[in-house]
């Protein structure tokens, strides 16, 4: 940015400098589609003493190719190598597009009988960063992977709610993948 | 339908000075008025040995601003003797329930809000949230409510400024306060033909009304205040403030109490200087928060089972602040303000912070420190009858978050254009870019709260609300001793994260593949409206106000449209007093039409291994209702005795006289099959007794 629009953007009131938010984990997705760049999961802002599954994930620097929504989900367990039929979906975050040079979350829901693609920035997930506190439904975060698929992809019976795994259900092609690590 | 009622009883004793006469502070000019200027060289009063007399007056407020004189504020029917509570008669001003809780401006929540007292921001405004307020009643000279479009001097500030001014503390005053309720007291003299001082404490107990609930809950508080001012002469001056005020709650419950803590103090040591040519002003204040909440769980009954550990939340915060600003008088035509501050505050949370949303989302986090620092400059050019102000103010903001630290810097200016207008009519232009760090609200229907202790800094990672607001004001005499104002305002605002909305969804039933949508972050919320104002002052047999303000809100999600948090259309309220002879009458009436609340739904979905499906009911953003107009009336009566050497007052106060109840929100019976309406009825007496000896 040139110091002149720096300088613009400042006298108007929208110059921002922010350090980073703090990443506990991200999964570094890569592929053959050009979708690559980091899921991170956030911490939640608290003292580290406070215990929670519901994490803030978020995907500003992943890069994607094109503005069309993308699907991403998480599954278990945590290799990108499982074949795509053994793997148990755990949670679907959502879509993923393109806004300005970031990716932000979309959450599909209905309003007025108009389906439509609500901007919701984040996504929320369940996982344990405590690996003696996890179960079925929340596992830890290193047993899973994040997977970035098509939408539009049919998949045999309804797709399953959060918190209610369902194997096999990996089967649409994987554009890209990412397993968890600790930042 | 939840009913609150109490019967107070007061009585206030107000001895008065026989040297000076009566004490009226309803009368009385607040502290705030500019000291007298000291004679200078050639002056007849330093040569001829003239008698000097020192004239005490108030700069009219200007026309964007309401005034209102906290003794008569005192004494609106409804208002129960807190000044405070008159602030929901003013146009521009809404609460949750009819004229009862914190101000609401202009649509925005109270966090977004500023509570001064003499420069001095408070950070809540009455005990318990919402019991009696934290400022002795005696303690306030005048309320200034500034709804927008605020100078250059004000900084991080988007919603409304609401200015308590310090009572006169020269003439010598005393109050007594005793009450099934509380025990009170004020004080104010001259301790030297220098010095003067106003002392004032509270301590009170809300248990007995609390008991109406819970037999065993416990509610205590206590307030003081004291205020010092020497002047040095030359114009100059020293004062010294410190506010303070503490909150206790027990409550025990099965198994356990919980015990909170609320409580604050304020300590500011300021110099002044004045003179014809310009004023300069430069303190320091110190700041203590408390908000803490323990359970503590009672032992199990089986001894094998070790017991559980108390759960605290909350914690405290420190801070200090600088500040220094001044005016300048360069020419007949020219003047120039400007100021400089620096605050730092530091927020202890604990292990445990208090929870303002479900969400864990750090966008909405808490801050451990805050820094900011802000400059501001404005000329004031004079032409004719125009007063041309244009202003520009730069802040840097820095919070130090769990696991994230922010920056962020803004710089926005403002204008202000005054003009004299016929018949002493005053009209004003203010537009101005504004910015502010999110605010957190306490907004649970029908309950909302703000500022809240220990919340400075909270939601910065998401970034600054900021937008551009305008408003239009005039005022003007009218004939019969009235006074008439009319103002039309605009605010464009971009919130970073909007507390207001931080637990709501939109919700689509029966559609397991779709998760709720929460969206908090980036909304832009648009209000427009206009207010109307007519008022006659203190002091005929016949003084109160009428305000009607006409408002929209709306939200912008981008995706759809909905009404603000606190849209309401039409507000109305009137107050008036009769004085005929030992007798004073007055009524209060406010009405107000319907906000948009969440109007549950209603869905029957089909799950997976039950043949029949289930009835369920939900709420969506989207989905709202407004319920019909509310109003209600407030009585007060007050009748005067005199005897040889001293006079008593006998007030009664009745708030609701109406009985009239407002829906405050709607839930479904799934059971029933029908819609319920969750209604608040409020009715509060008081009787009242005040001695002037």
């Amino acid at each position: 940015m040139s110091i002149g629009r720096w300088l613009l953007l400042l006298a108007a009131g929208c110059q921002t400098t922010a350090e980073p938010y703090e990443v506990m984990a991200a999964a570094n997705l890569a592929g053959t589609a050009g979708i690559e760049g980091p899921l991170e999961v956030l911490g939640a802002g608290r003292p580290a003493s406070m215990f929670h599954l519901e994490h803030t994930v978020v995907a500003y620097d992943v890069r994607l190719p094109d503005e069309a929504p993308r699907r991403l989900r998480l599954f278990n367990p945590g290799s990108c190598d499982t074949p795509p039929d053994e793997v148990m979906l755990i949670e679907d975050l959502g879509t993923i597009r393109r806004v300005g040079d970031e990716v932000h979350f979309f959450v599909p829901t209905v309003i007025d009988g108009r389906r439509i693609e609500v901007d919701t920035i984040v996504a929320t997930a369940l996982m344990s960063f405590d690996p003696a506190r996890t179960d079925p439904y929340v596992p830890y975060f290193l047993d899973m992977i994040a997977v970035v698929q098509d939408l539009g992809e049919d998949e045999p019976g309804p797709p399953p709610a959060p918190g209610f795994p369902q194997k096999g259900s990996g089967t649409a092609p994987w554009l890209a993948c990412g397993a968890f690590t600790l930042r | 339908m939840k009913y609150v009622s109490a019967f107070v009883i007061s009585l206030i004793v107000i001895p008065i000075d026989r040297a000076g006469g009566e004490p009226t502070p309803a009368d009385a000019p607040p502290e705030s008025a500019p000291a007298p200027v000291p004679p200078t060289a050639g002056d007849p009063g330093e040569n001829s040995g003239g008698e000097v007399i020192e004239v005490h007056g108030v700069k009219p407020a200007d026309p964007g601003t309401t005034r209102l004189d906290a003794g008569a504020a005192r004494k609106a029917p409804g208002a129960l003797g807190e000044p405070i509570r008159a602030l929901a008669l003013l146009p521009g001003v809404t609460t949750s329930i009819a004229a009862v809780g914190y101000p609401i401006i202009r649509g925005t929540l109270p966090g977004e809000s500023r509570f001064t007292f003499d420069g001095i921001q408070l950070p809540m405004l009455y005990h318990f949230l919402l019991g009696t307020q934290v400022i002795h009643p005696s303690f306030i000279g005048d309320l200034e409510l500034r709804a927008g479009g605020h100078g250059a001097e004000q900084g991080h500030l988007i919603g409304g400024h609401v200015a308590l001014t310090p009572a006169r503390q020269e003439a010598t005053r005393t109050e007594i306060r005793a009450s099934p309720l509380e025990i009170g007291a004020f004080r104010a003299q001259a301790l030297t033909d220098a010095t003067s001082a106003a002392v004032a404490a509270r301590v009170g107990t809300l248990t007995a009304a609390a008991r109406i609930y819970d037999t065993s809950t416990s509610l205590y508080y206590v307030d003081q205040q004291t205020r010092i001012v020497h002047r040095l002469g030359s114009g100059d001056a020293l004062t010294l403030t410190s506010l303070g005020a503490f909150d206790y709650l027990g409550r025990p419950q099965e198994g356990l109490v919980e015990i909170i803590k609320l409580g604050f103090h304020r300590l500011d040591g300021r110099w002044t200087r004045e003179r014809t040519s310009g004023s300069l002003r430069a303190g320091v204040e110190t700041s203590l928060d408390v908000a803490r909440s323990v359970k503590v769980y009672a032992p199990p009954e089986d001894p094998s089972i070790p017991p559980t550990r108390p759960h605290r939340e909350g914690g405290r915060s420190y801070g200090v602040r600088a500040y220094a600003d001044g005016r300048l008088r360069l020419a007949p035509w020219l003047g120039v303000r400007g100021g400089i501050e620096a605050r730092h505050r530091t927020l202890v949370h604990g292990s445990e912070p208090f929870q303002f949303t479900e969400s864990t989302d750090p966008y909405l986090g808490l801050a451990r420190r805050v820094d900011a620092q802000g400059g501001w400059a404005a000329f004031d050019v004079r032409a004719g009858g125009l007063t041309i102000t244009p202003g520009i103010r730069a802040d840097v903001y820095h919070a130090d978050l769990y696991g994230a630290s922010v920056r962020h810097v803004t710089v926005d200016p403002r204008l202000a254009i005054e003009a004299r207008l016929p018949r002493g009519a005053r009209a004003e232009l203010a537009v101005g870019m504004y910015a502010a760090p999110p605010q957190a609200t306490l907004s649970e229907e029908p309950v909302v709260v703000g500022p809240l202790p220990m919340t400075d800094g909270a939601g910065s990672s998401g970034g600054m609300n900021r937008g551009v607001q305008g408003q239009v004001s005039i005022r003007t005499p009218l004939p019969g001793g009235l006074e008439g104002s009319v103002a039309a305002y605009y605010r464009d605002m971009h919130y970073a994260v909007d507390f207001g909305i931080g637990d709501k969804i939109f919700e689509e039933p029966c559609r397991t593949e779709l998760r709720s949508a929460h969206v908090y972050r980036n909304i832009d919320t648009r209000s427009v409206g206009v207010e109307v104002m007519l008022r006659r002052d203190v002091g005929r047999s016949v003084s109160g106000w009428l305000s009607y303000s006409l408002a929209k809100v709306d939200r912008d999600f981008g995706f759809i449209q909905l009404p603000g948090e606190y849209d309401q259309r039409h507000t109305l309220n009137a107050t008036a007093q009769w004085r005929r002879g030992r007798w004073t009458l007055g009524t209060t009436g406010h009405l107000h039409t319907g906000r948009a609340l969440l109007d549950p739904q209603v869905a029957n979905c089909m799950v997976t291994g039950l043949p029949d499906p289930v009835t369920y009911s939900f709420t969506s953003l989207h989905k709202l209702r407004r319920p019909p107009l509310a109003w209600r009336v407030d009585l007060r009566a007050e009748r005067a005795f005199r005897f040889a050497d001293w006079r008593m007052n006998l007030f009664f106060e009745l708030q609701n006289a109406s009985f009239t109840k407002e829906i405050v929100g709607y839930d479904y019976d799934t059971f029933e099959g029908r819609m319920i309406e969750r209604t608040v009825f409020l009715l509060l007496p008081m009787v009242g007794l005040e001695v002037l000896l």
